[in-house]
Parts: structure tokens; sequence; C-alpha cells
């Protein structure tokens, strides 16, 4: 018997590029071929349209140890935490839990809006695998940790998305497990609830919990975790110590996500037509004027777009949007047409646009640039690029989604609530 | 399998009681639909075919119950059943964050379902139990009787077992393949329809003509059931008992094998819903 709480072995797990559903058809089809073949084709081989989310991943965990693990987008940090509780099976590989497990994966993912946050307490409890009567006994103190007060007889519908947040963590934070799996979930809530949850993680870790934390936080995972591994693509980069780990993340990560737009590149190239105005490349601007892909929060940077036209264009026009590159949702967006703004005629050659962005003050993320070039005049794209991505990391702490630029002002001098709500909304 | 359900019995009921309170909290007349449902689809089909004379049925073959408590003895147990097997359909994908998320044996789902389904059935049992009194002290005209509550009423009971595993073992395969594959869903309304004509709940279905193909009936099973509901709430022993014995048989099979293919399947759930 090994002293190991967690043993992960040599995982494989492998999805389906693109479209998940295969029709009825081919499943007939499939079935049919089993019955006159007689063979099953094996799992543990790829078929064309898969890859391996997790790749021969392998680690061990000691009781009261804590282990993050981070890794840009899709490298399988979420998929391991779903192979660890049981949502997901590995098509090859064994890994044993011992105790009891729980995951803080997207908490609240029980609530029912239509209930009151007291049903749903009680049916989240249930849902995470407390029995009714622990539930019962822990009741005030999820209420009083979660601070929704009286609400509590409320359907959670009528709650302010934080406040549902919190309560699903509450739930979730009062649960006694050996083994506790975080997700991200951390990202959410204000400062003074984050620095709650810090605390109740600190007092579970101190009681012999044994913690994988996923976080794209690197000051999260430095606080709370002794060791860590890196992933990308789905295989272990580096592990070790969590200083060590996180120290090596920029340099490699930076490193492998110019490989992989590289092959992108290539591959696009192969494809496409010549662009009237071809963006030869996109490159981010550090405030000491030097070229990067990892930039700082609150820093300024500059976008530079770099072209090469076939032809001179009279009135040209620039739009680059900026995504989450996990979600390919729409951070914000920079526009000329929008901004008003009037860019010179571009020459017959190469060249290039610069964006200049005030102090960047987006949450510590890995972020996707897409940049298009078109003629105002006629309206017609002339040329684009996609997914050239950047990694923001932290100096200015920066909570929930963004930061604004903001100042304080203070009076002894009489009251004058109305003017100073106004001016502070202002 | 097994042993981990149990460990999970007290979300079955939560899940259960959730989706009661759910499909009641925002009815202006709540619970009060679980009552009027039956009451409502009884007095459709008695006006229709006692009445209106445009379609009969023969009272000779009512096994000597008045038209109205045949109709209430089917109705109940059919609504059970098709209300079921219609809302297990989505049980799985209504709740895809929680298949995604978070782990427990996704049996939980379907089974919940049908302990909710059977909620609603102890209510509109309630309905039932007037007119069995009234029919218990009316003097018949012929070729009707009076029920006699005999110890065939113990039997009801198991006779209801039965119905639930083979409701059970259904809504697994069916929320499982509606998961995969959405067409079941609407495949299955057209089902239920033609279902509920192949089945005896407004008129009897009997080969008396035709005994050589009386083994159709073994397809399904919700005849026999029935039958036998009627039967034990008349006192007067099982009319069909092979068929009952062939029911139980298909029935408990259902369950198991369902629940033997869902489990398998339900480690790949959450990749596909």
């Amino acid at each position: 018997m090994s002293d190991y709480v967690v043993e992960f072995d040599h995982i494989y797990k492998k999805f389906a590029m693109g479209e998940q559903h295969t029709t009825l058809r081919d499943f007939i089809a499939a079935g049919f071929g089993k019955v006159f073949r007689g063979s099953k084709p094996d799992p543990a081989q790829l078929k064309k349209q898969e890859f391996w989310a997790v790749k021969d991943l392998s680690f061990n965990l000691k009781r009261g140890e804590s282990m993050g693990i981070i890794g840009p987008n899709g490298s399988g940090k979420s998929t391991t935490l779903k192979l660890l509780s049981g949502i997901l099976r590995p098509e090859r590989g064994t890994y044993n839990v011992k105790g009891r497990l729980s995951a803080l994966i997207e908490v609240g993912a029980g609530f029912h809006p239509d209930l009151t946050g007291r049903e749903n307490v009680f049916l989240n409890g249930s849902i995470l695998g407390m029995t009714r009567k622990e539930v019962q006994s822990k009741f005030a103190n999820i209420v009083e940790f979660a601070g929704v007060g009286e609400f509590i007889d409320t359907p959670v519908k009528r709650y302010s998305s934080g406040m549902a947040v919190r309560l699903g963590f509450a739930v979730a934070a009062f649960i006694e497990p050996d083994v506790l799996l975080v997700d991200e979930v951390l990202a959410v809530g204000d400062t003074e609830f984050r620095n709650r949850c810090h605390n109740r993680m600190n007092q579970m870790l101190s009681r012999g919990v044994t913690m994988i934390l996923v976080s794209h936080n690197l000051e999260e995972v430095r606080n709370l975790c002794d060791k860590t591994i890196m992933l990308f693509k789905g295989e272990k980069l580096v592990e070790g110590p969590t200083q060590k780990v996180v120290e090596e993340y920029h340099a490699r990560v930076v490193e492998m996500i110019k490989l992989d737009q590289a092959t992108d590149a290539a591959r696009d190239g192969e494809v496409k037509a010549a662009d009237p105005v071809e963006i030869t490349s996109v490159q981010f601007i550090n405030k000491d004027g030097l070229p990067t892909d990892t930039l700082m929060t609150g820093d300024p940077m500059t976008i530079r777009v770099n072209y090469n036209a076939s032809r001179a264009v009279e009135r040209p026009h620039v739009g680059i949007d900026i995504d989450w590159a996990a979600e390919d949702q729409l951070a914000t967006c920079f526009d000329t047409h929008q901004d008003g703004a009037t860019l010179e005629p571009i020459a017959k050659g190469k060249g290039y646009v610069d964006c200049k962005i005030g102090p960047v003050l987006m949450v510590p993320n890995v972020y996707s640039v897409n940049v298009r070039i078109l003629d105002a005049d006629t309206d017609t794209l002339l040329g684009g690029t996609q997914r050239n991505r950047f990694i923001l990391n932290e100096r200015v702490v920066v909570n929930g989604f963004f930061g604004l630029p903001h100042r304080w002002e203070q009076s002894h001098a009489g009251e004058s609530p109305a003017a100073q709500t106004c001016e502070a909304a202002a | 399998m097994f042993g981990e359900l149990v460990r999970y019995r007290g979300l079955l009921g939560m899940l259960a009681w959730r989706d009661i309170r759910v499909r009641y909290k925002q009815s202006l007349l709540g619970v009060a639909w679980a009552f009027l449902m039956p009451l409502i689809q009884t007095a459709v089909l008695v006006l229709v075919f006692a009445y209106s004379g445009a379609i009969t049925i023969d009272d000779n073959k009512l096994g000597g119950m008045p038209y109205m408590l045949f109709v209430l003895a089917g109705i109940i147990p059919w609504t059970l059943f098709n209300a079921t097997i219609a809302s297990s359909m989505e049980c799985l994908t209504r709740n895809s964050r929680l298949v995604t998320k978070i782990y427990f044996p996704r049996e939980v789902f379907p089974l919940a379902n049908v302990l909710g389904a059977l909620v609603d059935f102890g209510i509109a049992l309630t309905v039932f139990f007037p007119v069995y009194l009234y029919y218990i002290f009316k003097t018949p005209t012929a070729p009707f009787v009076q029920p006699h509550p005999s110890t065939w009423l113990f039997m009801i009971p198991v006779v209801l077992l039965f119905q639930v595993l083979f409701i059970a073992g259904l809504s697994m395969i069916l929320s499982m393949a509606n998961l995969f594959f959405r067409d079941v869903k609407y495949v299955m309304t057209f089902v239920l329809q033609l279902w509920f004509f192949a089945t005896n709940v407004m008129y009897p279905i009997r080969f008396e003509h035709r005994p050589h193909l009386a083994w159709l009936t073994a397809f399904n099973p919700m005849i026999a059931i029935l039958d036998a509901y009627r039967d034990c709430w008349m006192g007067r022993g099982l009319t069909n008992p092979n068929g009952l014995l062939v029911a139980s048989i298909v029935s408990t099979l259902a369950f198991f094998i369902g629940w033997r293919i869902f489990h398998k399947a339900s480690f790949k759930f959450a990749e596909y819903v």
C-alpha cells in the first residue's frame, strides 16, 4: 500500500474535434459494422478528428499536500479534474483517489432559479454528497459565510449573480472532504469574499485535506499550492515546487504558443489567396518599446499591425478585436471607424499601423487578437489575421473582468450626500 | 452499481422533491392539477363514449365494471406511465450542467423522475377512491356488478411494482437515447400516442375473436398491468394471470437491462450532452 491519497498513473483521454454528435445513420452503420466485422476499434488509438486532451499524465499526492495545475487554455487542466472526479473515464491508465472527494467545479451548478436560497442550499448540499443532517448542522454557517442574510427565503432567480455564486461556494466550502478539487471558482466574487474563500481553503489544508487547484491566477496558485504541474496540449511540461514552475511558465508557454502560431500560419498560408493588403504580422509592444507576448496589467501597450499592400488604399480602416482565448468571447475592440479616427492613405508596399493603448486593466489571462483592414469607401475586407495571442500577467491587481481608471476624493466640510454620490458616479 | 445508488438515496429524494416543488410552484392551482387531470380526462372519455353515441363500447365486455370506474382505474396508471416516459426524455439534457460538472451516479436523474411521478400518482388515487366507494354501495344494473373489495386489493402494490420497474427501465433507456440523439424525443411523441390506442385505457383489449394474435400483448405489458389493476379493484381474481406473468418478466428484464446499458454508457454522458 502506498501512502498516496491521489494517484494518477499514465492517464490518456481523447476528445473528438468539432461537432460531437454522430448522426443516427453513422451510429447504425457503425453498429452493423461491428456485427459483421466482429472487431472494435482500439480505444487507445486516435482516429481522425480526435486528439489527446490529456496525454500520459502522472502525478501523486500525499495527505495534506496541495498541487496547482497551470497552463494556457485548452491544455487539459479541467479535463484532468473531470477525470479525477469520475465524470470522465480515461482511455488508458489508472487512477486512484482515497477517501471522500469533493469538487468545487462551477459551484451552484445545481441551483434551481425557482427555489429559494434555503431550498437550494439543501439541494446543492445533497448534490455535493452531504446528508440532510450535515447541511442542517452547518446551515447557519453557510448562510453567514455567503452573506445573503435575509434573502435566504427569496427565490434564487432574484439574486444578483454575485450573491448566487457566493451561496454556491458557501455550500461547497462546508463539505468536509478528504480530497478537494478546485476549478477557478475563485475568479468570481469581490476581494473580500475571495479572501474569505482563501482563508477557508487554508483552514481545510491545515486540517489535512489534499487539494488540487486549477487556476489562471498564478498569484493564487503561489499562495495555496506547495507544488505545481504545468500542462500544455494535454502533456505535462514541468513539475516541481510552485515558485519554480511559475517562473518557468512564461518562458515555456510563450515559446509553445509561438510554435503553435507558426504551424497555424503555415497551414493558413497554403489555402489563403493573396489579400490586397496582407497582414504580415501583429506585434505586441510593451512599455519599454520592445515586442513581446507577455504583458503586464497596468502598463501601456501598443498593438502594431505590419502589412504588405499590393495596391494603394485611399481610405483604410482598421479593426482590432481582443478575445478571451479560452471562450472565444470578445473582451474589447478598437476600431478606427468607431473612434472617428482617420488613417492616412496606405501606399503600395510595406508599412505598419499602431494602436496605442493606455494602462491595460483587464484581468490576467491569455488573450487572442484578431485584426482586419478594410477599405472605408467600398467597405470591403482587404486583409485580416486571427488568433495572435498574448498573455497578460499580473502587476497591478485587477479583480472581476477589468479595472477602470479612477481616483478617490473626500470632504469633511459639511454633508452634501446628493452631490457626493453624483460625483462618485461621474 | 447498486451500492453506490444506495449511498446517494438522499440525492434521489432531493431531486424528486425539487421536480415536484418546481412543477407546482408557479401554477395557480398547484397540486390541484394532480387531482384534476385524471378527472378531466375521464370526463372527456365518458362523454365521447357513453353519451355522444358516435362510438359505442359494448358494456358486456367491460367485465361487469361500470364504464366510469373502468376508465378511471385505467387512466390513473396510464398517466403515471405516459407522464413519466414523456418527462424522462429530457431529464438528462435538462440537467446538462450537473451532468458535465459534478459526479454522482447518473441513474439518479431518471429514477428521481419516476419517484416524482409516483407522488402525482398517489394524489390522483385519492380521486379514485370516492368514485370507487360510490360504486361499491350503488346497486348496479345488469350487466354491471358491484366491486367487492377483498384480499386482492393487497395485490395492487405488487402490480404497481412491476409497472414502476417497466417505467424505470424504459426511462433509463430513453433518457440516455435522447442525450445522444435528440430525435428520440420527437419520435416518442408519436409512439406514446400510438401506445395509448394500443392499450386498454378507454376500451378493453382482448383477442377473443383472434386468439392466435394474443401473443402480441406480450409486447405491451401495460395491457396486462391495467387488466390486473381492474381485476384487483373488482376483487374477482386475475382474469389473465398468464398475461401478468409475462408482463412481470418483461418489466423486470426491462429494468435490469435498461439499468445495465445506462450505467455502462453513463461515463460518456459528459462528453456528448
